[in-house]
């Protein structure tokens, strides 16, 4: 496709010279390049990169276009074109985030503010309602009481460590609300994770479950939850996400405690955690951490269900996951999951 | 016309606008409008693609729109195309609607 003098171009990571191009435009930009895009392109002035730009999920990423490009039409260019890639891959709620010095430019490219975070990182999206009516969704689902819990979970698999911090939180609260991350980025597709916990929590009464949507801990909110990053970019999208809690979510279901098991095991989830602990409260909602449930001398998360899975060592979950996910674990449905998560056995969450 | 997915047309250059038109979850037609010129045109922007929604029989939408000064007559051609995806009758056209 082109646009009179300027070429696009789909870039492929193998393509060397041009991702060294690539890499270099993203670090005058101060950006790290992201090697696990499913899209990405370039606009290319002769032979000249001049502007490039990624997909991945229903986020824009690695957007750059070259200072001597900036505050014209090239970057106009790059985001119809991505928003055009996007539109032919069905997503078409679309979230991006950016330095607050360019907020203006995506403004008037249609994109508003979800939150903003320590004048560092902006989030935005290109629905000007979209918080307001996944708010409004959630809002229907509002119970009364002194004592409104919630926990987030990922759940991949569900554990008996999840049961158990579900537990408590059930009986220490009024009611309890549990967001399951809903990004399909682990290795238990979001259905079978939901599926579980259902399964898995439906003698308990004072819950409800809701999918965590785009706005709790996605591959929106929070990407370095899925990917490596840095640890201040860490510490950053851990505050976007959690304030984005605490601002808007906690107060449409009049939530007041937020549950977390303690983790011993990965750091950005611990990065995670301290966030909660400094942000939260400006907000009025207190942090709960659980020491976890401990099995044989560890303790049980899921990684280890996982580890076990990958060493075809079905034998050993069993004292690790409640009867509903270990039945599912054997059944033929559950096999195919097995195939897929040693598949997935590099990766952390 | 029945939208039944969403339907986008234009792109973000000069003198384009960018339509997408998606099924509203409530009644009505609801328009969400970014534009280099809402100042002086936005009225006449609403105006223009509420007009070409009803003429041909759109109901029940939400149209996202990003304007970077477009004329009426382009306005009026992105919002047809657009609506005409998302009802998934682009190789049908009707010319006598317009």
């Amino acid at each position: 496709m082109s646009y009179n003098e300027f070429r696009i171009k789909r870039i492929d990571t193998f393509e060397k010279e041009i991702m060294e191009e690539v890499q270099y435009l993203l670090k005058q930009n101060d950006l790290t390049v992201d090697l696990f895009l499913e899209e990405r392109i370039g606009i290319f002035d002769g032979k000249k990169l001049i502007a490039t730009g990624g997909i991945k999920g229903n986020t824009l990423r690695c957007i750059a276009v070259d200072k001597a490009h900036q505050g014209g039409r090239v970057l106009n260019i790059l985001i119809g074109e991505l928003l055009n890639i996007q539109y032919h891959r069905n997503v078409n709620h679309i979230f991006l985030f950016t330095k607050p010095a360019s907020k203006r430019s995506f403004e008037f490219l249609g994109f508003h503010v979800v939150e903003e975070v320590n004048n560092e990182v902006v989030l935005m999206e290109n629905r000007q309602d979209g918080l307001a009516s996944y708010l409004k969704g959630l809002s229907k689902h509002k119970v009364d009481g002194e004592k409104i819990g919630s926990i987030v979970i990922n759940g991949n698999p569900f554990t008996l460590g999840h049961r158990y911090l579900i537990e408590r939180a059930g009986r220490e609260n009024d009611y309890l609300h549990i967001f399951v991350l809903s990004s399909d980025e682990s290795s238990f597709p979001y259905r079978v994770r939901m599926q579980l916990i259902e399964e898995g929590t439906n003698d308990i009464n004072n819950i409800t479950i809701h999918g965590g949507g785009d706005y709790i801990i996605s591959s929106a909110t929070f990407p370095s939850y899925f990917i490596k990053e840095e640890s201040n970019i860490v510490g950053l999208h851990a505050a976007l996400d959690v304030n984005i809690f605490g601002k808007y979510i906690a107060p449409c279901l009049g939530i007041n405690r937020r549950y977390v098991g303690e983790e011993p095991y990965c750091a950005v989830t611990r990065e995670y955690n301290k966030t909660m602990e400094k942000i939260l409260p400006q907000y009025g909602i207190e942090l709960v951490e659980i020491p976890r449930k401990g099995f044989e001398g560890g303790y049980i998360s899921a990684s280890k269900v996982r580890e076990a899975i990958g060493k075809d060592e079905i034998e050993k979950i069993k004292g690790l996951v409640p009867p509903s996910t270990y039945s599912f674990l054997i059944s033929e449905e559950g096999e195919k999951v097995i195939k897929r998560v040693k598949a997935y056995s590099t990766k952390r969450h | 016309m029945k939208i039944v997915k969403t339907g986008m047309a234009g792109t973000m250059e000069s003198s384009d606008i960018n339509i997408t038109i998606e099924k509203n979850q409530e009644s009505g037609i609801k328009i969400y409008l970014t534009s280099s010129v809402e100042k002086q045109f936005g009225d006449q922007i609403r105006k223009v693609i509420l007009e070409t929604l009803e003429q041909m029989k759109v109901n029940d939408v939400v149209v996202r729109a990003v304007d970077r000064g477009a004329l009426d007559c382009t306005i009026r051609a992105r919002v047809q195309s657009a609506a005409m995806r998302g009802a998934m009758s682009e190789n049908q056209i009707d010319w006598g609607l317009f």
